[in-house]
């Protein structure tokens, strides 16, 4: 599985990184993004305690981890 | 004299939901957004719901409000370490962080209310596992449980539903897993099929032995979409597919239920040429409202075909009553469903005119569906035929288009002006959505699996 990360993408990604939401970026950058994504989401994923949440409303991120047995939230950080 | 008392007497009003149930099968007095119908089918269809008290606690509250009882932040923080489900690095402080980030994930359609020991307004959860299901009210009108049970009455149909399960039964789903604390285990048994003949009478296996056989092929397209999703998707994509394909698969029942006499036709005019044209425009304004309207007007005929014996006084209140003025009430479902499952825009409701345009995620799927992905390359023509015969829609792209536009009452439409350019516009957004090559003769082919390497 691979990205090939020409300019066009180079310049998409950095204008996401500076705060550009995604719905202004050209299409043909978010189709390929969208897919590589989806390739990463479709491999196996294997089961976790550590979560990364993204409040897009918000536009804030909370590391979420859970007990081994995913029973509690052991603790809750906003990097 | 009692006809005028009668109106102004709402105790006098007899039940209307047995109307709703007897015309489409299904209640549609209301604005149902694919969350409330995906809750209806998946509880239709597990025949269970679970109660997630901790979890409405934690994410059904509103910035700004003062929270009371359970949902309170101090009360709930206790509540959630003496249970256990809260280490000792969550103060009250981190568990506000913590609902505000799980929020959005449970509620990104807003339709999560606060149920327990609050003023109850329904709780529709963005669906994620079956043990995430919650029922408080049935916010679909009993539309997912319609489908579910005519998707039973075929192969086809019942692969779609296994597929349905397979999703929401995904052990290492991130959602699940990230909300498992907060889940109950012990499932409450629903009999939906009770409730739905309590409400709108019995759901007879004749007629959905008839329906399923008049939606043959769009519950082919399902299972195809299914089947090109196992391939193509991750698991949360593969729930969007099937809740957007339901939904669209629902509008288009509701052509072939009330408009589907033979040799009568209704399409939905596209118009996805970016509002370059003002024709092209019109038109597809004129066919959402005109298929708006048939519709309406589907439940003469379905009162002169004799459905509504068993509501007479039903179908009689809607004729008379001042404030229905003769009009069932379909407006807010039929809007709501097109527009939310994507099929039309905008969604605006200061913008009164709306039009058939496929939204590019509702394109992806509506395409999705009608080529095998062993088909590979597949000419415009045949997608467009595809698409056009299964769900109805038209582009202006074939050659048969036009004579059949002007035959169907959109006139004014010139090809080189209104139809090529339409047609041309859809082509390069299947090409951005990697689903079609315009090769250098001008051929277009089109791919049952999406290319992204152009």
């Amino acid at each position: 599985m691979g990205l090939r990360v020409d300019h066009a993408l180079f310049v998409a990604l950095e204008r996401l990184r500076q705060g550009l939401p995604r719905q202004l970026l050209p299409d043909r950058e978010l189709n390929r993004l969208d897919a590589f994504l989806e390739q990463l989401r479709r491999a196996d994923v294997p089961k976790t305690r550590e979560f990364f949440i993204h409040n897009h409303d918000e536009r804030t991120s909370a590391q979420v981890v859970l007990s081994p047995d995913l029973g509690c939230y052991e603790s809750v950080k906003t990097p | 004299m009692s006809k005028s008392k009668s109106r102004a007497d709402p105790k006098s009003r007899p039940n209307i939901a047995p109307l709703y149930g007897a015309a489409f099968g299904f209640n549609t007095d209301r604005r149902v957004k694919p969350v409330h119908f995906a809750t209806g089918f998946f509880v239709s269809l597990f025949g269970c719901q679970y109660r997630t008290e901790l979890l409405n606690n934690v994410v059904a509250f509103t910035d700004g409000k003062d929270l009371s009882g359970n949902y309170a932040l101090e009360t709930l923080h206790a509540t959630l370490a003496s249970a256990g489900k809260i280490g000792t690095g969550v103060g009250p402080r981190e568990l506000h962080t913590l609902r505000r980030h799980l929020r959005c994930l449970a509620n990104n359609d807003e339709a999560v209310f606060p149920i327990y020991g609050e003023k109850e307004f329904g709780c529709d959860y963005s669906t994620a596992a079956h043990d995430i299901l919650t029922r408080t009210r049935d916010n679909d009108g009993f539309s997912g449980h319609f489908v579910r049970a005519v998707l039973e009455q075929s192969e086809d149909g019942r692969f779609v539903l296994d597929s349905a399960r397979v999703c929401m039964s995904q052990e290492h789903a991130p959602l699940r897993q990230v909300f498992q604390p907060l889940l109950s285990e012990e499932p409450h048994d629903e009999d939906v099929a009770e409730r739905y003949a309590a409400k709108l009478g019995e759901l007879e296996p004749k007629r959905l032995k008839r329906v399923a056989k008049s939606m043959r092929r769009q519950t082919a397209a399902m299972r195809t979409l299914c089947e090109n999703a196992d391939v193509l998707v991750a698991s949360e994509t593969k729930l969007r597919f099937l809740v957007v394909g339901l939904c669209i698969w629902l509008f288009r029942y509701l052509m072939e239920e009330g408009l589907g006499t033979p040799g009568k036709r209704f399409i939905l005019l596209s118009d996805v040429s970016g509002d370059t044209s003002p024709r092209m425009r019109s038109q597809s304004v004129w066919s959402y409202a005109r298929l708006r309207e048939a519709l309406i007007s589907s439940f003469k005929g379905f009162h002169a075909a004799g459905r509504f014996a068993e509501c007479a006084d039903a179908w009689d209140y809607v004729g008379n009553d001042h404030n229905l003025n003769g009009r069932p009430k379909f407006d807010e479902f039929y809007g709501t469903l097109a527009l939310r499952s994507g099929l039309a825009q905008p969604r605006a409701s200061r913008v009164p005119a709306k039009h058939f345009e496929p939204q590019p995620d509702t394109l992806r799927i509506l395409v999705l569906s009608v080529p095998p992905i062993g088909d590979g390359l597949v000419p415009l023509g045949t997608l467009l035929d595809r698409l056009s015969e299964t769900w109805g829609l038209v582009f202006g792209g074939r050659p048969e288009d036009a004579e059949e536009l002007d035959r169907l009452g959109y006139s004014g439409l010139d090809q080189d002006r209104d139809l090529t350019p339409n047609s041309d516009a859809l082509v390069d957004l299947l090409t951005e959505l990697g689903l079609a090559t315009r090769f250098s003769d001008g051929l277009v082919m089109c791919h049952s699996q999406p290319n992204y390497s152009q």
